[in-house]
C-alpha cells in the first residue's frame, strides 16, 4: 500500500507466490498489533491514515501447494482502478453540477446559471480527459 | 552494496541454516526466521523463507503438518528428516570448507 493507498503489487520473477492479506483497524499502537499478529506469519506491508495492511505467503497455511507452476504472464497496463473509482469519478462531477445549477436557479439568473452548468461540464470533460491522458502515458512509459 | 553482498552469501546459504533451526525439534515459519534474525543474521521476510521450505518439503528434507491453534488460524510445523539432516551434514562440511578456503586466500591478502 503506498502513501496514496493504491495496492501495489510486484511479482517476484525467481519465486512467484499466492499471498493472502489482511487489514485492521489501528487506532492507537500500530507495533503493538504488528507484534501480535507476527507469529502467525504476518507483516506489514502498508498503512493509510487509521487503516493498517498486513500480508503472508499462502505457503504459511498450505506449503507447496501455494506455488504457481505456470505463472501467467505480466499484464500489459500497470494501473488498474475498480469499477467503484470510475463510478465515482462519473458521480462528483454530476453532483457538483447540480448543486450549482441549483444555486444559481435560487439566484434568479438564468443566463449565468446557463453559463455555470456549460462551463462545469466542460471543466468535468477536460479533467477527466487529462486523468485518462495521465494514465495512458503511466501505461506507455511502462 | 554490503547488504546486497550479505543478502548474496543468505541466498547461498539459507537453506542449511534452516535445516540448522531444526536440528533441535521442530518449528515454524515465524519461529525459524527470529532464530536467524536473533543469531545475527537479519530480517528473513515470509517472501524468502517460504519459498526454500517449500523446496526443503518437496525435496523430502523436511516434513510439514498444518495444526489448528486454539486461537488463530494455525500454524504450519517443519520437522528434519533423516534425508535432511544427512545433506545438513554433508552440505555443510563442504561450506565450512569453502569458508576456511576464503578465510586462508583473505589472511594471505592481509585480511586479519
Amino acid at each position: 500500500m503506498d502513501r496514496l493507498g493504491r495496492f501495489v503489487c510486484r511479482r517476484d520473477a525467481a519465486d512467484p507466490q499466492r499471498w493472502e492479506y489482511r487489514r485492521e483497524l489501528v487506532m492507537g499502537d500500530r507495533a503493538a498489533v504488528t507484534a501480535r499478529l507476527a507469529p502467525d506469519g504476518w507483516e506489514p506491508c502498508g498503512a493509510w491514515v487509521m487503516y493498517q495492511w498486513y500480508k503472508r505467503p499462502l505457503a504459511a497455511s498450505i506449503g507447496p501447494a501455494a506455488a504457481i507452476p505456470a505463472p501467467p504472464p505480466a499484464p500489459g497496463r500497470s494501473s488498474f482502478f475498480s469499477r467503484r473509482f470510475y463510478l465515482m469519478l462519473g458521480a462528483v462531477p454530476v453532483v457538483l453540477e447540480i448543486v450549482a445549477l441549483v444555486a444559481y436557479v435560487n439566484s434568479g439568473d438564468a443566463a449565468e446559471s446557463a453559463g455555470v452548468v456549460v462551463g462545469g461540464l466542460v471543466g468535468a470533460a477536460a479533467g477527466g480527459l487529462a486523468v485518462f491522458a495521465y494514465g495512458a502515458w503511466q501505461n506507455r512509459s511502462r | 552494496m554490503t547488504a546486497d553482498r550479505r543478502a548474496s552469501w543468505l541466498k547461498g546459504v539459507l537453506d542449511l541454516l534452516v535445516l540448522t533451526t531444526l536440528t533441535d525439534g521442530e518449528s515454524y515459519g515465524y519461529e525459524i526466521a527470529k532464530t536467524l534474525a536473533d543469531a545475527g543474521l537479519g530480517e528473513i521476510k515470509g517472501g524468502t523463507l517460504y519459498p526454500v521450505l517449500n523446496r526443503m518439503e518437496e525435496a523430502g528434507l523436511v516434513e510439514a503438518e498444518f495444526r489448528a491453534a486454539e486461537r488463530g488460524p494455525g500454524r504450519r510445523y517443519y520437522r528434519l528428516t533423516g534425508a535432511g539432516r544427512e545433506t545438513l551434514r554433508e552440505q555443510g562440511l563442504l561450506w565450512l570448507g569453502f569458508a576456511a578456503s576464503v578465510r586462508e586466500l583473505l589472511a594471505k591478502g592481509g585480511v586479519p
